[in-house]
């Protein structure tokens, strides 16, 4: 039996890696394997080289780098099988959880966001990287469709993050959305087209996709210019809006002032009745205007996830970028909830009764909680003030319901 | 050698298909046998036993054997042979128990094989 040379060896050596094994581990056994080999055969008659070409033919047509393709084939396997089911049930329960979550967002019912925020909470950290993952090993062997798996699972990932923090009230969130939209109109679809084209089987398959993608993407950006209020138009409301706030601290400083005088008057010239309807008027007042300014606080504390006391003192200004996601469930169905539409209205209703009382020739009309015509359908007053809207004109309303209360305690102080 | 230019999976005698599913066992079979062995030493065991009626190509036992690692079911020692270095293979302790239900499947599997096709029995459990 000849021994090889160490020439030979490292001939060997640097032949395996050119002939493409990268695994080191594999490539020892094949460098002992293929000595072993020539080392048996080699004779007296044949030189070295002939009988290392004579030895390759060993391991196939496709030679070495089919073995390490197995190899790896066969390491990934098992990964591959719970990958892909893995991917699949995620995929499932998450648009599952994101369908029902809107059906029940719709229908007011509570558990509506915690389903949604699970649901796309699944689908952007468990089944798109799967989805990426496994389609980035298949497409593997050309540029182009790699590029494709990479575009596709950026511009998926922005618009689900994008969405996610929406309805968290993130930061950023209409940024990654948009530039998601944009990735896969300028970055996804010209690849895919491309692609089409070239690949001719299934064109029409293809093409209904790029189609249901641009519908889609469209679809998306048209909500958030619709959503997106004109400036112009926008910031008349905001100026509407912190000067119905002005106002309305400057009728209750008005107020206030009206009862200094009347309480000096009444020091000097005592008359018990009408000391006591004051006394009254302005602690039903108070108590009214506290629950109202506790409510404003509470409801901006939900949707901008501050502290009350920070939303106490937060400028009226900041709730432009506001969604208000997540207010029906409080304001309407939730138990739990310390404040809600329907006792606002009954504590209205409760504080008119003591008005009445006191001054009864007052306009009470500013307070009004009847129900409202609005496009020829009649709607209740808690839903023509509170429902589904954003938490900006939320807060709005409640501005207008306290000047309507400060406006009847000044018209009740005049009776008086 | 034409005929490793065709089939991957190759005994010289049988049917590639008839082949592929023992591989394992016989590898397992072996290594259970043996304290270590080489891969080389494998492919000239199994063609010495059989008297070259089955020949395991290297593209076979290769990806099987790192698979086997992968699960732990062997593991390796390395030796300096010169300049070159060669890898051992042994059964770890799972590898064992592997080893003989997939001997006693096979066997399992060559009776009820018999049956079947009413051979004459001439088979002996491990």
């Amino acid at each position: 039996m000849f021994s090889l040379t160490e020439e030979q060896i490292a001939f060997i050596e640097n032949d395996i890696k050119v002939r493409g094994i990268t695994s080191p581990d594999l490539s020892i056994d094949l460098l002992d394997h293929i000595c072993c080999v020539i080392e048996n055969e080699l004779d007296g008659y044949r030189n070295f080289d002939t009988v290392y070409q004579e030895t390759l033919l060993l391991f196939g047509e496709k030679g070495l780098k089919e073995i390490q393709d197995e190899t790896n084939r066969l390491l990934t396997f098992k990964h591959y099988y719970i990958m892909n089911s893995t991917m699949k049930i995620s995929g499932y329960i998450s648009s599952l959880m994101i369908l029902s979550g809107a059906f029940f967002k719709f229908n007011h019912w509570p558990g509506a966001n915690v389903l949604m925020l699970v649901g796309v909470f699944l689908l952007t950290v468990l089944f798109l990287p799967l989805l990426f993952i496994l389609k980035f090993k298949e497409s593997a062997e050309s540029n182009r469709s790699v590029a494709l798996s990479i575009t596709g699972f950026v511009a998926a990932f922005l618009i689900c993050i994008g969405i996610f923090f929406k309805i968290m009230h993130w930061p950023g969130a209409q940024f990654m959305i948009i530039s998601g939209g944009v990735l896969l109109l300028l970055g996804y679809l010209p690849i895919y087209f491309i692609s089409i084209y070239k690949n001719t089987t299934n064109k029409l398959n293809s093409t209904a996709t790029v189609i249901l993608i641009i519908a889609g993407v469209s679809l998306l950006s048209t909500e958030t210019w619709i959503s997106g209020i004109p400036r112009t138009t926008s910031d008349s409301f905001w100026r509407g809006v912190t000067e119905s706030n002005d106002l309305l601290n400057f009728s209750i400083q008005e107020n206030d002032k009206r009862y200094e005088k009347v309480a000096k008057q009444l020091s000097t010239d005592s008359s018990s009745r009408k000391s006591e309807s004051i006394l009254q008027l302005k602690s039903a007042t108070d108590e009214l205007m506290t629950y109202t300014k506790k409510m404003k606080a509470f409801l901006i504390s939900k949707t901008e996830g501050i502290s009350e006391a920070e939303a106490e003192k937060i400028k009226l200004d900041a709730l432009r970028t506001a969604g208000g996601g997540g207010l029906p469930d409080i304001l309407f169905g939730e138990p739990s909830s310390p404040y809600s539409a329907k006792q606002l209205q009954n504590k209205i209703e409760s504080y008119k009764q003591v008005v009445e009382k006191i001054a009864p020739s007052t306009d009470l009309n500013r307070l009004n909680t009847g129900n409202f015509m609005m496009y020829g359908k009649e709607v209740s007053w808690e839903q023509s003030n509170f429902d589904q809207l954003p938490i900006a004109l939320i807060i709005f309303n409640i501005i207008r319901i306290e000047l309507g209360i400060i406006a009847t305690e000044s018209a009740a102080l005049n009776q008086i | 050698m034409p005929i490793h230019n065709i089939i991957m999976y190759l005994c010289v005698m049988y049917s590639s298909a008839l082949i592929k599913g023992t591989l394992k066992t016989i590898v397992l079979k072996l290594l259970s046998e043996t304290e270590k062995m080489y891969g080389y030493e494998i492919t000239q065991k199994v063609k010495e036993l059989t008297g070259s009626k089955i020949v395991i190509t290297e593209g076979a036992l290769y990806p099987m054997l790192h698979q086997l690692e992968a699960e732990g079911i062997v593991t390796t020692e390395t030796v300096n042979i010169g300049k070159r270095i060669r890898k051992y293979y042994t059964l770890t302790q799972t590898g064992n128990e592997r080893a003989k239900e997939k001997i006693y499947e096979f066997a399992d599997f060559i009776n009820t094989m018999n049956i079947l096709l009413d051979l004459k029995p001439n088979i002996k459990y491990v």
